[in-house]
């Protein structure tokens, strides 16, 4: 073991949340390192290739295997391995954001109190059965700013729909009030698009193009989208994503100090007799390395943060970082992909080109409360999208239940329709329930021999009324569109998924969260935890954007902190 | 009779009976182009030789010449094709013992590969699989009018591995 010199601030991951912070953090003055478990990547590695991106997942490979979580439905169960070699998880500056579909959504303001609204409109009665859902400790107005930042930072596209209060009919007028414009227009729609932007306005919905974290034109030196139909499961290979690896980290490195160290995978927390964190231990090229800092800030994918935490044992801490009251794991949430394809015979959708930024979504159905076909009330609705950049052979592999699904004719239903296939979905927001939760696996390990992180997940009655939900909408938004079949995948429990919330949730008090308002553990002034780990609820709409303005708050504290 | 240009060292009559398999999948006995003029078999021999493959594979192509034998009493390769369907048919669905249909699937997922993925890893060959479906290729840009409604598709179909070096020359100065 060596011991390296210290810092005032080590970052643990350099992707969307860890990236970002530490690119902030070395901007404000502070001696900061990045410990990275991945590589820099080049754009060559990006070329369009999709048995290498999609069905093997070759940039995602190392970090699926070296973190797979285990899986259970339930505590009376024993974890079996898994094996989603196409998660769309990936090690590397820039992290898992590198190869997402990048869509930017900001919270609803409604998303920060769904317990508050719950028992406004039913009491407890309205509060989901087993479930620990809980009012976030801040509220839109109060991340708003930082919303803003980050949008401002990368050159996010989009189309304001509520500017000030003055709401734009362009835009989502069911959005926050925004502090100013999106820096970037939104990409451009595609015939695909257009046809489910029309057919929402004849159901009567609000269709607006939905904000990406892909540049629509080049941006403070930054590149724009090519629209070349390989950005999912695929880096972008003229760099026209909102990535901290693009300019941030290289500025930071180049002009601040930052020291960036890849292939380094941190395998705990180090903490000193006081109970603070001292710093890191961290493997590169087989040897163990430690490092000393005065403040941690901890920033992987939602799996790792609490493995991490869990794997930190101490004097202080016999039961795992910051875990003194067993929240660590606890609240751990996944959306449910409710994906379905439509067949518009005759008609070359190109679904394949272009990038999932391109995207025509609605608000009208993202409500804490709705009302699924049986009448029952369902908690969390959520945006109804429809979008391009669907992988070819994604599309080959999802043929309806209609066709056989091997021989001539599956063969001649490909020739004929492949070309005229789209698709629409929706992610509705979250409920975290006492059952489901995060721990270390009993028996299974990683290569090196520590623990997998487990899963125990399951879905309950109102899981399955929202499915219910949100198909009857999306079947409506299709047929309305001219769709002349339609089908969708088995829709079940996504145990695994790259939307992956909780494990350290924020709140205020200690009992039943492990990071207060501002991202800080209660129990260890000195580590900061960033990520979707962090969110109470998630809402329904894609994770990555909250999380990079969380982080900005979080960093903003931590810096104030630190200086003083 | 081996795969031509297999080197995955499986031997001849292992290559002949995924052959068979991977050509029932995607036939080619409709006029139109299927698994044979896709070479989508050499891909998926050599994918069955990865050492973590190749017992689930070598399992398969043994429980399905085993069927073979019982139903019709010959080789699964000498079967007829309607006569080949009806054991895939059966081990899609689990029937020929622990492991077929995780088989079928493994090898249906691999002629899909093999037929419609690039042809830098083997199959597609001269980009049959792409034409078929009416894929015009990977780009680095799409222009606007190629995403209107039923626009015709234009330019070059192209092999990653022929944009790979476009990517690096455009890359190159930043």
């Amino acid at each position: 073991m060596s011991a390296g010199a210290g810092c005032d601030v080590v970052v643990v991951g350099l992707g969307a949340a860890g990236g970002l912070a530490a690119g902030l953090l070395a901007r404000s003055g502070l001696d900061v390192v990045g410990l990275e478990a991945g590589p820099w990547h080049a754009p060559v590695e990006y070329a369009p290739d999709e048995v290498a991106s999609v069905m093997r997942n070759h940039l995602g490979a190392a970090k699926v295997n070296d973190e797979i979580p285990t899986v259970r439905g339930g505590p009376e169960q024993v974890a079996a391995p898994t094996y989603p070699a196409g998660l769309l998880m990936m090690n590397g500056v820039g992290g898992s954001k590198v190869h997402s579909g990048q869509l930017s959504w900001r919270q609803l303001p409604r998303t920060f109190e769904t317990r508050s609204q719950l028992l406004a409109a039913g009491g407890e009665a309205a509060i989901p059965t087993g479930s620990t859902i809980a009012d976030w400790p801040l509220r839109y107005d109060e991340l708003e700013p930082y919303y803003a930042r980050v949008e401002d930072l990368y050159g996010i596209s989009g189309q304001a729909g509520n500017l000030g209060g003055t709401l734009d009919p362009r835009g989502n007028v069911f959005e926050g009030s925004r502090s100013g414009p999106f820096p970037l227009p939104p990409l451009r729609p595609a015939g695909f698009t257009q046809l489910m932007h029309g057919a929402a306005e004849q159901l009567g919905w609000n269709p607006f193009p939905a904000a990406a974290s892909i540049r629509s034109a080049e941006y403070h030196g930054m590149s724009a989208c090519t629209y070349c139909g390989s950005c999912l499961y695929n880096g972008c290979w003229t760099d026209a994503k909102g990535l901290p690896s693009s300019k941030l980290i290289p500025d930071a490195i180049a002009e601040h100090g930052l020291r960036a160290i890849t292939g380094a995978r941190v395998v705990r927390i180090d903490v000193d007799a006081d109970g603070r964190a001292s710093g890191v231990t961290y493997v590169l090229d087989g040897q163990e390395h430690s490092l000393s800092a005065r403040a941690v800030v901890l920033g992987t994918f939602t799996y790792e943060n609490t493995r991490l935490l869990l794997l930190s044992k101490g004097r202080a801490f016999p039961n795992g970082l910051a875990n003194g009251t067993g929240q660590v794991g606890r609240h751990y949430m996944t959306h449910t992909l409710i994906f379905r394809f439509g067949l518009f015979a005759g008609t070359a959708l190109h679904s394949w080109t272009g990038t999932p930024g391109q995207t025509t979504a609605l608000s009208d159905f993202d409500q804490t409360l709705v009302t699924a076909p049986d009448g029952a009330q369902v908690v969390g609705g959520g945006p109804l999208m429809a979008g391009m950049g669907n992988p070819m052979l994604l599309s080959v592999l999802s043929t309806p239940p209609s066709v056989a699904r091997w021989g001539t004719s599956w063969k001649r239903w490909l020739a004929e329709n492949l070309r005229s296939v789209g698709f629409a979905y929706a992610i509705p927001d979250a409920v975290p329930y006492e059952q489901n939760r995060l721990d270390l696996d009993p028996t299974h390990v990683d290569r090196t021999g520590m623990p997998l992180v487990r899963v125990t997940f399951d879905h309950f009655e109102n899981e399955r009324r929202q499915i219910a939900f949100m198909t009857a909408k999306l079947q409506q938004w299709l047929s309305a569109a001219g769709a002349s079949e339609q089908w969708q995948p088995p829709i079940g429990p996504s145990p695994i998924s790259t939307h992956s919330y909780g494990g350290t949730r924020m709140g205020d008090d200690p009992q039943t969260s492990v990071v207060n308002r501002w991202g800080i553990a209660h129990e260890v002034p000195n580590l900061a935890i960033v990520g979707a780990s962090c969110f109470p609820t998630p809402g329904g709409v894609n994770p990555t954007l909250t999380v990079e303005a969380l982080t900005w708050r979080t960093v903003e504290h931590l810096i104030a902190t630190l200086q003083n | 009779m081996a795969v031509e240009g297999s080197d995955g060292g499986l031997g001849a009559a292992f290559e002949a009976a995924i052959a068979a398999v991977v050509e029932r999948i995607l036939p080619s006995d409709d006029g139109t182009p299927g698994a044979l003029e896709t070479r989508a078999a050499h891909y998926v021999c050599a994918v069955a030789a990865n050492p973590s493959l190749r017992s689930l594979y070598s399992d398969g192509v043994a429980r399905i010449d085993a069927r073979a034998g019982e139903r019709f009493g010959r080789r699964f390769t000498e079967l007829a094709g309607d006569q080949q369907d009806e054991i895939l048919r059966a081990a899609e669905a689990g029937e020929l013992g622990p492991g077929t249909s995780a088989f079928f699937e493994l090898a249906r997922v691999h002629t899909i590969e093999g037929s419609f993925g690039d042809p830098r890893h083997g199959g597609n060959a001269g980009m049959a699989g792409w034409k078929l479906v009416g894929y015009p290729g990977p780009r680095l840009e799409i222009g606007a009018h190629e995403q209107a409604l039923d626009a015709a598709s234009s330019g070059p179909m192209l092999s990653a591995a022929e944009i790979e070096p476009e990517i690096a020359a455009r890359t190159a100065a930043r």
